[in-house]
């Protein structure tokens, strides 16, 4: 265009044309606390994150329905409140190189190595530092969990055998198969045993945690508070 | 077109189309806002959280970091993050709501009980914490759970809450409508066995229907319950108040028991016997009402530390259970004491780094003395002895020590022995520190006990850590952490120690918050604030500035706590929360005194004074916290047949704004007849400064001017003299008193030193009719010549120098002989003698006398030493002293003397005239009695050199009309005195 106008004026008039059209600077949302654990902040781009990333990891489709928010949400709570707990053991510390390690089996297990995880993660809208926070983090609660809730368990051999009875015999013969001895799964159904046990602790240290520290869902979603 | 105006344009059109947030990630930040704008209190350190930046790209994680970062402040309950394209950029605004702290809580009413107190702190509402919704629904229904289980079973709890925005604090005020107490209804019994029916349970605890229905009162009765069944031998009865359903239409709590009262348990003892209460007090299986091994073998052992402590060191205590049953228990202890026997020696073996007395001192075993004839040995006592010998030397280096003790025969009775193996002493031969490298506390200021060449111990190691600690809080570092660890030295017995010190991260002090204070003054309180903002936040300055704020004296509590404790904050904002104190208190009280003190009747016939019993009456109203300035006001009466007294004063502490300097005011009417010759009355007013140099010593600086009256019709000394002795004088005098006090316990003390001058100056020109100076000193030693022997003296000089004065004629002539100087006024004398004074005189009664009447004159000098041997007597609180005052009250300064012997002159006409200036010994005994505000003391005084004089009998009357007869006299050769406290 011939220059009727200075260049830097034409570019002001295009926008605020632009803006006029827009029906004026309108302000977004870009991030929002989601819920309180204690004194820490679960935001909801974090949550969305997380929702993501449990697709990804789950081969699921990424837009994952809204329903899932509440589930995820929880799960982020309870990882954030053990967490937490785990200050109290400072030597329970994930080195970068576990981690690392982690993130490389995992992408060479599902993706076969490095373009196709890098492909997966743009799909999902994740970044490689959101998958190696998360492989730290779980890194991090497996430790703990082992560390607080395994340590001097012990699963009794009257228990190992009223599990052979009572449960996997039975299960068996649903299945049409003939049960293994004994002695052949003892050491499997110890290991489920303990497994129950963990859980069973890990799950009234939970509770436990839900009483002392403060947990307060503010929204599940970029727009809007539920309060 | 430039790159800028590229981005504008691109950021316009992304405005004008729908779009999602994270569309405008990747454009730099042109603007960070806060809405509402943030408050100046915690501005500077919640914009410091903020991990995204101006110029920067607007990412997700960044936001993320920051809103994250923003909440850990503690200062939010909620963060929005909006952002709008402009022309310059992204604009990003965080819109929050800001959290609020907890500030004072009220709870008002509610009728008492319970206290205001405890409804508050059923509330769990803690100071500076954050509030919360839930918190004050649990504080509503904590409220109401408390109140009804003290009888308001339908109370109503409304709350208003005040937010201060300014400190975000929101002070929270509960209203109580209690309504009616309830009152207790019927009674039902629960359970299977029922000892007891519901009329039984009523009576015994109290219960009576229609009374009213308190917690106290429950618990009382469970308590009666359970002394009743005591009392039968159920030890282990449990009585438990299963229901208190309310019936609202009748507002009456039916209340439901459930009585077990277990079985009954008995004990015998064989071989010995033992008080039933000594056997309750010993014996657990009494308080379970259950019996077990363990049980038993504790009763075992206490009963054997009873009787050890009796002197029985070798018995041996066995135990057995003859019956144990539903219903009855019976246990059995067979006792065998053996000998009685003393403990005669202490034996200490093997112990060469520390001598004998710095071990005996630790041990709580001990061989017999006067005050504990058998000594004091139980098996208990020797076993924790061995271990503190143990850790004594462990803690200086000796880490294979080995201590071993055996109980001995020994002639004569028992000793005990003490082996003691040292092994070697290990030493510090390096002491490596970290984490102390650019530290704002110097290394040099720990001192370390694990220093190089020191002994190493974990002793040291933990008085190490507590100094560092203590040391980085008061520095700020709030989560110091101190690990440490040893590895063996270059040498054998040496040790190289390593402290890791974390300082953490470093808090400062914020703003202080003083609230609560509703009288005093702000200025008053500001000054007692220690806290700097901007300066570490240190635990010693918070206790200091709420020291400083209870020292004020008008405050029943001060809580100091830091708002928003769980934020993580670079400043930390200080809470003060103050309650004052009622400001008006008001005593009464009443007591006897009963001394040998005089009548002062018209009867002249005994003027030694005659034992007087005088009931007393004290009244005393206190104001505190005058005009807001922490000030005390106060009157105080004392009405007894001795003296009728009324004391105003007006008392400013820290005057010139100093805590050394108390200002007093204080005005006195006292009418007197402690002074067995004449009855007086006395006004006064007085104006003084107490300056406190340091711990040990004060000065004081004093004008007073007093008008004292004496009662002609009450003076018992010659008749001609009456109307110019009587006359009322006036005295204007200033004075200074030096107190420089060192004793370790004043009540009793053991050791130290009292010394005190105090010098006047009663003159014309400070309004004083008569012109005198005076001079009175006192100089106190204590010295422990034995645990629990003190051996303590005291001397006091005192004189009365009068100059310029007018000698009234007449009695010029009887000055002179041995007569005190009448230009000091009688009622200035020095007046000496008795419980507190010379033990060798009743109250008040040393020194010269009138001629005519033998009544005490007072004197113009004084000397007094005593000299007391303080020893343990048997029993736990008996002591006693032997002791001797030496000196007199002396009719001038000039005529002080240490003649023993009193003179006596005749006159030509046959009469005596005695001299008083002589020295009077006195020698005697006392016990002590050790009680919670001193001992009680008994002194019985012999005076070898009592003082004679001519005293008339007769009445006043009869002395004037010339009847009566004059008769020599003597004080009693035997005194005794009953009192309060140490003579000195």
């Amino acid at each position: 265009m011939p220059s009727l106008l200075p260049r830097g004026l034409y570019c002001a008039a295009v926008s605020v044309a632009a803006l006029f059209v827009s029906g004026g600077l309108i302000a977004e949302v870009v991030d929002r606390v989601a819920a309180i654990v204690g004194t820490e902040a679960i935001t909801a781009s974090q949550l969305e994150s997380e929702m993501r990333l449990t697709a990804m990891l789950n081969r699921a489709p990424r837009n994952t329905p809204p329903e899932a928010a509440e589930e995820t949400l929880r799960r982020l709570i309870d990882r954030q409140l053990i967490l937490g707990d785990r200050l109290a053991e400072p030597f329970l510390v994930v080195e970068p190189e576990d981690a690392e390690r982690e993130l490389r089996a995992f992408g060479d297990q599902q993706y076969l190595g490095g373009r196709n995880f890098e492909a997966a993660l743009a799909y999902y809208d994740l970044t490689a530092a959101d998958f190696r926070a998360f492989v730290e983090e779980s890194i991090a609660f497996e430790r703990y969990v082992s560390f607080r809730f395994k340590t001097g368990l012990d699963a009794s051999p009257r228990a190992v055998e009223a599990y052979y009875h009572d449960v996997y015999v039975p299960s068996q013969a649903e299945r049409g198969e003939p049960p293994e001895p004994l002695e052949s799964v003892a050491a499997t159904v110890a290991e489920i045993l303990l497994e129950q046990r963990a859980n069973e602790l890990l799950a009234q240290r939970l509770n436990e945690l839900r009483v002392l520290i403060r947990v307060e869902v503010l929204a599940r979603t970029l727009e809007g508070a539920e309060r | 077109m430039d790159r800028r105006w590229l981005i504008v344009l691109a950021l316009c059109l992304l405005a004008a189309a729908p779009s999602r947030g994270s569309e405008l990630f990747g454009f730099p930040v042109d603007e960070i806002l806060f809405e509402p704008p943030l408050p100046p209190a915690f501005k500077a350190s919640v914009e410091g959280a903020v991990a995204v930046e101006v110029g920067e790209p607007l990412t997700p994680l960044g936001l993320r970091t920051s809103i994250q970062t923003l909440f850990r402040t503690g200062r939010f309950s909620d963060i929005e993050a909006d952002a709008v394209a402009t022309p310059g950029g992204i604009r990003l605004t965080f819109s929050y709501k800001q959290a609020w702290f907890i500030g004072e809580v009220r709870v008002e009413g509610s009728p008492r009980p319970p206290s205001d107190r405890v409804l508050v702190a059923s509330t769990r509402l803690r100071l500076g914490e954050l509030f919360t919704n839930e918190k004050l629904n649990e504080a509503v229904r904590s409220l109401r759970s408390i109140l009804r289980m003290h009888g308001f079973h339908e109370p109503l709890v409304e709350y208003s809450l005040n937010e201060v925005p300014a400190t975000q604090q929101v002070d929270i005020r509960l209203n109580v409508s209690s309504g009616m107490r309830a009152r207790i209804g019927a009674l039902l019994v629960a359970g299977e066995s029922r000892p007891l029916d519901a009329p039984e349970i009523q009576t015994i605890a109290r219960w009576k229907p229609g009374s009213s229905y308190t917690q106290d009162r429950i618990q009382r009765g469970m308590r009666l319950l359970s002394r009743h069944f005591e009392s039968q031998g159920f030890w282990g009865a449990v009585i438990q108040v299963e229901a208190a359903d309310y019936i609202p239409a009748e507002n009456q709590v039916t209340l439901v028991v459930r009585i077990d009262r277990g079985p009954r348990t008995s004990v015998r003892v064989e071989g010995a016997s033992i008080k039933p209460q000594k056997l309750r007090r010993y014996l657990p299986i009494f308080g379970r009402g259950a019996v077990d091994e363990d049980l038993l073998a504790t009763g075992n052992e206490n009963l054997r530390n009873y009787f050890q402590s009796q002197g029985f060191f070798r018995a041996e205590v066995a135990s057995e259970v003859e019956l144990d049953t539903d219903e009855e228990i019976v246990a059995v202890y067979r006792v065998d004491r053996g000998a009685k026997s003393s403990l005669r020696a202490v034996e200490i073996d093997g112990n060469r780094y520390f001598d004998r007395s710095t071990i005996s001192e630790r041990l709580q075993i001990d061989e017999r003395r006067m005050e504990t004839p058998t000594g004091r040995y139980t098996q208990a006592l020797f076993d924790e002895d061995i271990r503190s010998i143990r850790g004594l030397y462990l803690s200086n280096g000796f880490l294979e020590a080995r201590v071993k003790g055996t109980l001995i025969e020994n002639p004569g009775g028992l000793a005990v022995r003490i082996e003691i193996d040292e092994g070697s002493q290990t030493f510090v031969s390096r002491l490596v520190l970290s984490g102390l490298a650019d530290s704002p506390v110097e290394e040099e200021s720990f001192e370390f006990s694990a220093a190089q060449g020191q002994p190493f111990s974990e002793a040291n190691v933990r008085s190490d850590r507590e100094r560092v600690l203590k040391e980085f809080y008061d520095a700020g570092y709030r989560n110091v952490e101190f690990e440490w660890r040893m590895e063996p030295g270059p040498a054998p017995d040496q040790a190289v120690v390593y402290y890791d010190i974390d300082r953490g991260a470093r808090t400062l002090t914020g703003q202080t918050i003083l609230f609560g204070s509703r009288k005093t003054r702000d200025d008053i309180l500001q000054r007692r604030i220690e806290l700097i903002p901007g300066t570490p936040l240190s635990q010693s300055r918070m206790f200091a500035t709420q020291r400083n704020l209870y020292d004020l004296g008008v405050f029943s509590k001060v809580d100091v706590a830091i708002q928003n404790p769980q934020g993580i904050e670079d400043a930390k904002n200080v809470l003060l929360h103050v309650e004052e104190a009622r400001r008006w208190a008001v005593g009464a009280g009443g007591g006897a005194e009963f001394a040998r003190i005089g009548r002062n009747t018209a009867e002249l016939t005994n003027p030694a004074g005659d034992a007087t019993f005088s009931p007393r009456v004290t009244l005393e109203v206190t104001r505190l916290n005058v005009w807001g300035k922490a000030h005390t006001m106060g009157v105080r009466t004392r009405l007894s047949l001795l003296q009728q007294r009324g004391l105003f004063t007006y008392e400013a502490p820290r005057w010139f704004d100093s805590d050394r300097w108390i200002m007093t005011v204080t005005g006195l009417y006292d009418t007197f007849r402690n002074v067995n010759t004449f009855t007086g009355r006395r006004l006064e007013g007085a104006f003084q400064l107490s300056q406190q140099l340091n711990r040990t010593t004060t000065v004081l600086y004093r004008y007073a001017y007093r008008r004292t009256t004496i009662d002609q019709n009450t003076l018992n000394i010659e008749p001609l003299l009456v109307p110019l002795v009587s006359q009322p004088v006036r005295v204007g005098q200033i004075s200074s008193t030096y107190i420089s006090d060192r004793r370790d316990d004043p009540t009793d003390t053991r050791t130290g030193m009292y010394n005190t001058v105090n010098i006047a100056l009663a003159s014309k020109l400070l309004g004083s009719q008569p012109n005198f100076a005076r001079l009175l000193a006192q100089n106190s030693t204590y010295h422990l010549l034995r645990p629990q022997v003190v051996f303590a003296r005291t001397l006091q000089l005192g004189v009365n120098l009068p100059w310029a004065g007018r000698m009234i004629e007449g009695i010029e002539q009887a000055a002179t002989a041995g007569r005190p100087d009448p230009r000091v006024p009688i009622s200035e004398r020095f007046f000496g003698g008795g419980a507190n004074s010379h033990r060798g005189f009743p109250y008040n009664q040393a020194g010269p006398r009138d001629p005519a009447t033998g009544f005490a004159l007072g004197g113009g000098s004084q000397f007094l030493n005593s000299v007391e041997l303080r020893f343990p007597l048997p029993g736990a609180d008996i002591s006693g002293v032997l002791f001797h005052d030496a000196g007199n009250v002396y009719s001038r300064p000039g005529r002080i003397s240490f003649r023993s012997t009193q003179q006596v002159r005749t006159s030509g006409e046959g009469a005596k005239e005695f001299d008083f200036d002589y020295m009077v010994h006195a020698l005697g005994l006392g016990f002590r009695y050790r009680t919670p505000i001193g001992p009680v003391r008994l002194d019985l005084a012999y005076i070898p050199n009592a003082s004679r004089f001519v005293g008339f009998e007769g009445t006043r009357e009869q002395l004037l009309m010339g009847a009566g007869t004059f008769r020599e006299q003597r004080i009693s050769s035997f005194q005794f005195h009953f009192s309060l406290g140490q003579t000195f």
